[in-house]
């Protein structure tokens, strides 16, 4: 972890900035493609095809929209009793130049997990908070409670940018 | 004209002379409007390889192409990018020529029609393409460098009502659904078993039937436009030996060679739909990565008609700095994904990014932390914040990130 901000205050969420190892490859899929180039409206990823250029090795990955963990990750929060996520299949490939960087790592199976909660985060604070562990802001900024980041915290998680939210009490 | 339109439609050739052509796309037009008669001529091939001739070599595909930006109300560089997005690219020779080709294109399309006006009936409201006299009017103008007339076109196409193009499938049309009636009572019996009794599975719009061969197309009900599917390709007119035709036919006409590639899918057989061309605004349903549009672009490489994708940046980046291979990583300024995220498509293309103005060198000792974590994230809040970008903010983010890092890089960014 690089920094943990503002830590007071009793009920706490953490925003999470997880490290970029890629991006989407060529097979993504995009529900609402036409909406998305006509009217703006965010892309809806059904297949997430996420190619590695490189890894520092952290257990949590994100390309905005999409989040993916490690299957080991997985099965920890899986054993949890964590709520408010989805367990998704992901594809996963390599481009050229991590395998002429990287030819020894051989990457894990992922899974892509996509948040169910909705939370309101403004600065550092945040409001209507649904109550699930694993929760996206209204720009897309993946939240999660104080219980989903001490079992992200038994992972590796060294390039993960983790902000201290509070609730915002109007 | 039904009959002539089952015809056409039950001929898996879909073999037509010109005239029949034009009989059709004027009926469709009456029946349906513009926009969705050509989608409908287009997603069921009906383009003769000798209508495709005139309608190349007098230069109205080129015609089509300019009054495609005035009808999608989209600059002309816009819609090349989105063309190119989808096609790959197109070479920057071509694209610097574009504008006198125009001209040009529109001269000779101006030319022939005048030429055929007075050879046909003058009474005639439209010429034997298809076009409008205003609209060949306008094209005269463009090629004597007249804009007015353009700008006033411009103005009207974006402040008309939208009606003509709404998100309405072809399919949806009375005339359309009349035909597909007709054609699955001859095919199919009430219980929507085949007549002959073949064995067939619907999935979708794909039937299977039972001696394996895909058949996909608007013979059958429910045909969705952004369904369409590789499969409903003749892939096999993406030979070399088509494209090598197509391509001297080209050649013969006009000495663009990077054109070619353009053209030479189309008078093989595929469709607007097929290329992509921003005409209908269906097209951005459709796939881009078909197979046989990669297909027909390797075998275009290979006839050398088109010049091979510069995907090898590194070769690139090293042969200016051949001291610093095997020291740094090259790194693209602006990533490689704006070629593939939805919201960004359209907006580079692959040459721009492959470009070497575009590639920075990342010693290697410090790559790791800097391009993958700082860079990446850097890039990632800015997607997240800015959904949808437009080529100067992406421009204006890179200048921001070189000016962050570029001292680190080698050779450095002042």
């Amino acid at each position: 972890m690089r920094e943990i901000r503002s830590v007071n205050n009793t009920l706490k969420l953490y925003e999470l900035e997880p490290e970029v190892a890629g991006g989407f490859g060529e097979n993504t899929v995009v529900s609402n493609y036409d909406a998305v180039r006509a009217k703006q409206e965010r892309a809806v990823v059904v297949h997430l095809h996420y190619e590695f250029s490189g890894w520092l090795g952290d257990e949590i990955l994100e390309t905005t929209p999409c989040f993916i963990i490690t299957e080991s990750l997985a099965c920890s929060i899986q054993k949890s009793d964590l709520k408010g996520y989805i367990l998704d299949d992901v594809e996963i490939s390599v481009t050229e130049e991590f395998e002429e960087l990287y030819p020894e790592i051989v990457l894990p199976k992922f899974w892509r997990i996509i948040p169910q909660g909705t939370v309101e985060v403004n600065g550092k604070y945040f409001r209507n908070w649904s109550e699930d562990d694993f929760c996206l802001s209204q720009k897309s900024v993946l939240v999660v409670s104080e219980k989903a980041l001490a079992v992200l915290k038994k992972n590796k998680l060294d390039y993960c940018d983790i902000t201290a939210l509070e609730v915002l009490n109007s | 004209m039904d009959e002539l339109m089952l015809k056409v439609l039950e001929d898996p050739n879909r073999v037509i002379n010109g005239e029949q052509y034009n009989s059709l796309y004027k009926y469709l037009t009456k029946n349906m409007g513009d926009e969705a008669a050509r989608s409908f001529l287009a997603a069921n091939y009906m383009m003769t390889q000798d209508f495709y001739s005139q309608y190349v070599n007098n230069g109205y595909l080129e015609q089509d192409l300019r009054l495609t930006e005035l009808n999608d109300g989209i600059r002309k560089v816009e819609a090349q990018n989105r063309v190119g997005a989808l096609v790959n690219n197109l070479t920057p020779e071509f694209e610097e020529n574009m504008q006198s080709q125009y001209a040009q294109a529109n001269l000779q399309a101006a030319k022939a029609y005048y030429n055929s006006r007075a050879q046909a009936n003058a009474s005639s409201e439209q010429n034997t393409q298809g076009y409008s006299s205003e609209e060949t009017d306008l094209n005269y103008s463009a090629a004597d460098g007249n804009e007015k007339l353009w700008s006033r076109e411009q103005e009207r196409r974006q402040t008309e009502p939208q009606n003509n193009r709404s998100d309405m499938k072809w399919s949806d049309y009375p005339v359309v659904q009349d035909l597909v009636a007709k054609l699955s009572s001859q095919h199919f019996d009430e219980d929507g078993s085949r007549k002959n009794n073949q064995e067939i599975e619907i999935e979708g719009n794909v039937v299977k039937a039972s001696d394996g061969e895909l058949v996909i197309n608007a013979r059958y009900p429910d045909i969705n436009i952004g369904e369409i599917t590789d499969s409903s390709l003749p892939s096999a007119i993406f030979d070399k030996s088509a494209i090598q035709t197509v391509a001297d036919q080209y050649k013969a006409n006009v000495d663009k060679l990077s054109g070619a590639w353009k053209y030479a899918p189309l008078l093989a057989g595929a469709t607007y739909l097929d290329l992509g061309l921003p005409t209908t605004g269906v097209l951005d349903k459709v796939k881009i990565n078909k197979p046989s549009i990669q297909k027909a672009r390797q075998s275009a490489e290979e006839i050398g008609i088109v010049a091979k994708e510069s995907n090898n940046y590194t070769a690139t980046f090293f042969t200016r700095h051949p001291e610093l291979e095997g020291k740094v990583v090259v790194h693209h300024a602006i990533e490689q994904q704006v070629l593939r995220r939805p919201e960004t498509i359209g907006l580079f293309t692959k040459n721009e990014i492959n470009a070497y103005n575009n590639l920075r060198g990342i010693p290697k000792e410090i790559n790791s932390k800097l391009h993958y974590s700082d860079i990446r994230k850097e890039w990632n809040k800015f997607y997240r914040e800015n959904p949808f970008p437009s080529k100067d903010d992406l421009l204006r983010k890179k200048q921001e990130i070189d000016m962050k890092y570029g001292s680190l890089f080698n050779p450095p960014i002042e």
